[in-house]
């Protein structure tokens, strides 16, 4: 993967974050200072491209911000965010070496 | 030009009684119609299922086999090498009826004049062009199999639960130095050799190149599995495993859920932590996995030229072999039960290591047939015995799959 794709990803993390930031409840990021971990529920459907991280114990999506899982997944991105029924972990990792921009730097 | 070897090419007796061997340790010539292997070390246990399967059918093959990381075996059969370790084989049950293929499998001794014994069949768990970007020589060719997950773990005494690409991308590509709490201790991160599948699959999804991987590499997967279990700080340990080989240890180890570069929460390769249904595999929500590949000697028509061979593949690939098993078995059943997930169970595929995934309709889909044999949810699906019970469909494997 190169660096600007990378950086795309990052930017579509990013975006998710966002999204779960806006949701309210047991939202990723939780952990203080050290890195958060909480589970969520399942990335559920909704219709079409959905805002939700699904029902039940799910957090995350909501309140209009980035969708958060893909109904119809059909390109990488969409397959790996579908909407699913799995167990899903939201991290929220400290990472002191991100470059201001969010991007990887290159290895050492 | 390899010779097909059948039973009764034993060492003279004069040579038998000049080396003596091990009371156990029979000449690998001796074996019952052997057929060499050459597999990763993650393909063990399918190597001892279905070797004893074979062993035991009415036209037997002994399985002879090594362990050495893909690329090594790749190397191997495209170099026309012969195995010069002590291999394994798999005993029938005739021979030794208290074996199982949990227990470790027996050595036969090599050839006393030291040629060693000519590979029929090498395997990779990961993708050809992973270790080398070589056309085959003239002659080999290979085929994609099953496909196998791997997994990030950490000893079960850790709190963690899951890896960020991101996170895996600083603590395996800069080590202490990634400051990635709490795998900071590159003493800890227990990785693999760079011509292993395991450790080119894992990294290739944290975006490092296996050979700038930190950590401290263990040669088989048992041994980094023994080191795991004995960390001295399990919290700041984490490991790369195979998933069959982590299925096999999860009273001692734990998977990390994973999250990919643009995901947006982590998954593990099951539905849950606890299920074994390969689920986040199987639909693209957990993204370190690549195929099998089995390499061998074929025609000009690409087909293996040694029937054995071509069964034992077949058997694999989950296609109708000849001669069928006697007595009957469903090779399938034997993929799947070692945690790999067959062609047709799959719904994304992917052209290279740590490609994009993209959408995949195998021609004959066994997904209902798969979540049987893994104990998942099969109350959508209809059993039948022909296809006539599926309503213009098709039966496979004892159930209407969509065709």
């Amino acid at each position: 993967m190169t660096s600007s794709i990378r950086f795309l990803s990052f930017l579509a993390l990013l975006a998710s974050m966002a999204s779960m930031a806006g949701c309210g409840g047991d939202s990723a990021g939780s952990g203080g200072a050290g890195s958060g971990t909480d589970a969520v529920g399942p990335a559920g459907p909704g219709a079409g491209p959905t805002t939700t991280a699904g029902p039940g114990t799910g957090s995350g999506g909501g309140g209009g911000g980035a969708q958060d899982c893909f109904e119809n997944p059909q390109t990488h991105l969409e397959i790996i965010n579908a909407c699913t029924d799995a167990e899903a972990i939201d991290k929220d990792p400290v990472l002191p070496l991100l470059n201001p921009d969010g991007s990887l730097p290159p290895l050492p | 030009m390899r010779f097909r070897r059948l039973m009764g090419s034993a060492a003279p007796a004069c040579c038998a009684a000049l080396f003596a061997v091990p009371a156990e340790a029979a000449p690998c010539t001796d074996l019952d119609n052997f057929v060499v292997l050459q597999v990763g070390d993650t393909q063990e246990p399918l190597a001892k299922q279905l070797g004893r399967k074979l062993a035991d059918d009415a036209e037997p093959i002994t399985l002879v086999y090594v362990t050495s990381g893909s690329c090594t075996n790749i190397e191997a059969i495209y170099t026309d090498l012969s195995v010069t370790t002590t291999p394994k084989f798999v005993p029938s049950s005739n021979d030794d009826p208290s074996w199982d293929p949990s227990m470790p499998s027996p050595e036969c001794e090599l050839p006393v004049d030291g040629s060693g014994l000519p590979i029929d069949l090498a395997n990779s768990a990961t993708f050809v062009s992973s270790c080398t970007t070589d056309d085959p020589p003239a002659g080999i060719g290979f085929v994609s199999g099953p496909v196998q997950g791997y997994l990030f773990v950490v000893p079960e005494a850790s709190s963690q639960t899951a890896l960020t690409a991101e996170e895996g991308y600083f603590a395996f590509g800069f080590g202490e130095a990634g400051q990635v709490t709490p795998w900071v201790n590159e003493e800890l991160l227990f990785i693999r050799p760079p011509t292993k599948s395991t450790i080119l699959t894992t990294m290739a999804a944290l975006d490092v190149p296996a050979a700038k991987a930190k950590g401290v590499p263990y040669d088989k997967s048992g041994e980094l599995v023994a080191a795991m279990q004995a960390s001295p700080d399990p919290e700041a340990s984490i490991g790369i495993l195979g998933v069959e080989i982590y299925d096999r240890n999860r009273d001692t180890l734990n998977a990390l859920a994973f999250q990919a570069f643009g995901q947006n929460h982590a998954y593990y390769p099951d539905s849950t932590f606890s299920a074994t249904d390969k689920q986040n595999v199987r639909d693209g929500h957990y993204v370190p996995w690549a195929p099998t590949v089995f390499l061998g000697e074929v025609d000009e028509a690409g087909s293996f030229v040694d029937d054995r061979v071509a069964r034992i593949v077949g058997m694999i690939l989950g296609e109708d072999v000849q001669p069928p098993p006697d007595p009957p078995f469903d090779p399938l059943a034997l993929v799947i039960g070692v945690g790999l997930i067959p062609d047709c169970a799959m719904k994304v595929t992917r052209k290279f290591e740590g490609g994009d995934l993209s959408l995949y309709d195998p021609a004959t889909p066994c997904d209902c047939y798969f979540l049987s044999e893994v104990g998942g949810d099969v109350d959508a699906c209809v059993a039948c015995e022909g296809d006539e019970d599926c309503d213009g469909g098709a039966c496979h494997h004892g159930f209407c799959e969509a065709y």
